[in-house]
């Protein structure tokens, strides 16, 4: 019974880290699509500088949530984002607005992707 | 490439440890469950050594759910006879009072030269000697032959054993060093030992192999000198 209680509570180990694995993966994702929320919000309003100091401060918050997210997921997915978020400051300081906004299109589908491919639901089971 | 070097040296540790969780009975003739676990974790550990895209613990989860459902299953298993059942399959008699049973072995799609195979590596060439051949849940055929077929044994003949006769030899120097285990096995003391060793012109340190009974019969294999 010993190996038996041994693998109870690793089993019990790994459904925690599971269940820690997504509770990072909601929370950078809710706390991104705010961020994501207001820049676009301030590129509609013309307020570039803003949406500019928000696009900075999004970046500065993404990269030590990569370092921590690629203990979890698949790289390449997160490489995605990376990508996009480092084209933001050059695309608002010359004012393409339509790839800015692309872009910032782009980092929340593959966001919601993450996401909706992480969640233990049958659809994702099966 | 570090990353490959570590995580393969991080996965072969994870399954040494999940088979040592898993215990002997995965490492020697495996039921039909345990042959699927072994695949699967050979599988699932390939991956994130190969492809650096995966993490880690892509790897890891898996691998340790399965070590962890293994040991429910055995467990599980263990208590009942129906999941037994389930899992491992029955055993079946295939040959009975020589007659083989053509039925079971359509069923258990198993060939004539794959029985008869089996019969001649347990050193049986005529299923006529054969009382029962069970083929068990592990697939390996146990074989009970008719009594004028079975090999002679002292029972048979009537021996009475000798005092020593089912005490094997143990392992007393191998390569040089002394199994204290093996000494005290032997009811043997290292003062034995050594005065054993001086007589036949060794040191310990010469000695390849030496073996022992508790008759104190021993067998020495000096080592072979470079050339």
């Amino acid at each position: 019974m010993k190996r038996f209680y041994l693998s109870l509570a690793v089993f019990i180990g790994l459904l925690a880290i599971c269940g820690f694995a997504l509770l990072k993966i909601a929370q950078t994702k809710e706390e991104v699509e705010t961020m994501l929320e207001r820049i676009t919000s301030s590129v509609e309003s013309g307020d570039l500088q803003s949406a500019q100091r928000l696009s900075d401060e999004l970046i500065t918050y993404w990269i030590p949530q990569e370092h921590k997210l690629i203990r979890y997921i698949r790289h390449g997915e997160l490489d995605t984002i990376t990508l996009s978020l480092s084209r933001l400051p050059s695309l608002i300081r010359y004012e393409n607005l339509s790839e800015f906004l692309a872009e910032i299109n782009q980092v929340q589908t593959v966001l919601n992707h993450i996401w909706d491919s992480e969640i233990p639901v049958l659809r994702n089971i099966l | 490439m570090y990353v490959s070097l570590f995580r393969t040296i991080l996965l072969y540790l994870l399954i040494v440890v999940g088979l040592r969780i898993m215990g002997k009975r995965q490492l020697g003739e495996m039921q039909p469950s345990e042959l699927v676990v072994t695949i699967l974790i050979s599988n699932i550990a390939t991956l994130p050594i190969e492809d650096s895209n995966v993490p880690f613990l892509g790897g890891a989860i898996p691998i340790l759910t399965i070590v962890c459902f293994e040991v429910f299953a055995s467990t599980c298993a263990l208590k009942s006879q129906r999941i037994r059942k389930i899992i491992s399959g029955n055993p079946r008699i295939i040959i009975r009072d020589g007659v083989i049973d053509q039925k079971e072995l359509r069923e258990l799609r198993l060939s004539i030269d794959d029985l008869m195979e089996q019969l001649r590596s347990s050193s049986i060439f005529d299923p006529k000697e054969v009382l029962f051949a069970i083929l068990e849940t592990t697939g390996k055929l146990s074989i009970y032959p008719k009594f004028s077929a079975r090999p002679v044994t002292p029972q048979v003949l009537q021996i009475s054993p000798p005092a020593t006769s089912d005490a094997p030899p143990m392992v007393l120097i191998s390569d040089g060093k002394v199994v204290p285990d093996s000494l005290h096995y032997c009811n043997l003391d290292e003062k034995w030992l050594a005065k054993t060793i001086k007589e036949n012109g060794y040191k310990p340190e010469d000695i390849f192999l030496m073996t022992c009974n508790r008759n104190a019969d021993y067998y020495i294999v000096p080592k072979e000198t470079k050339q």
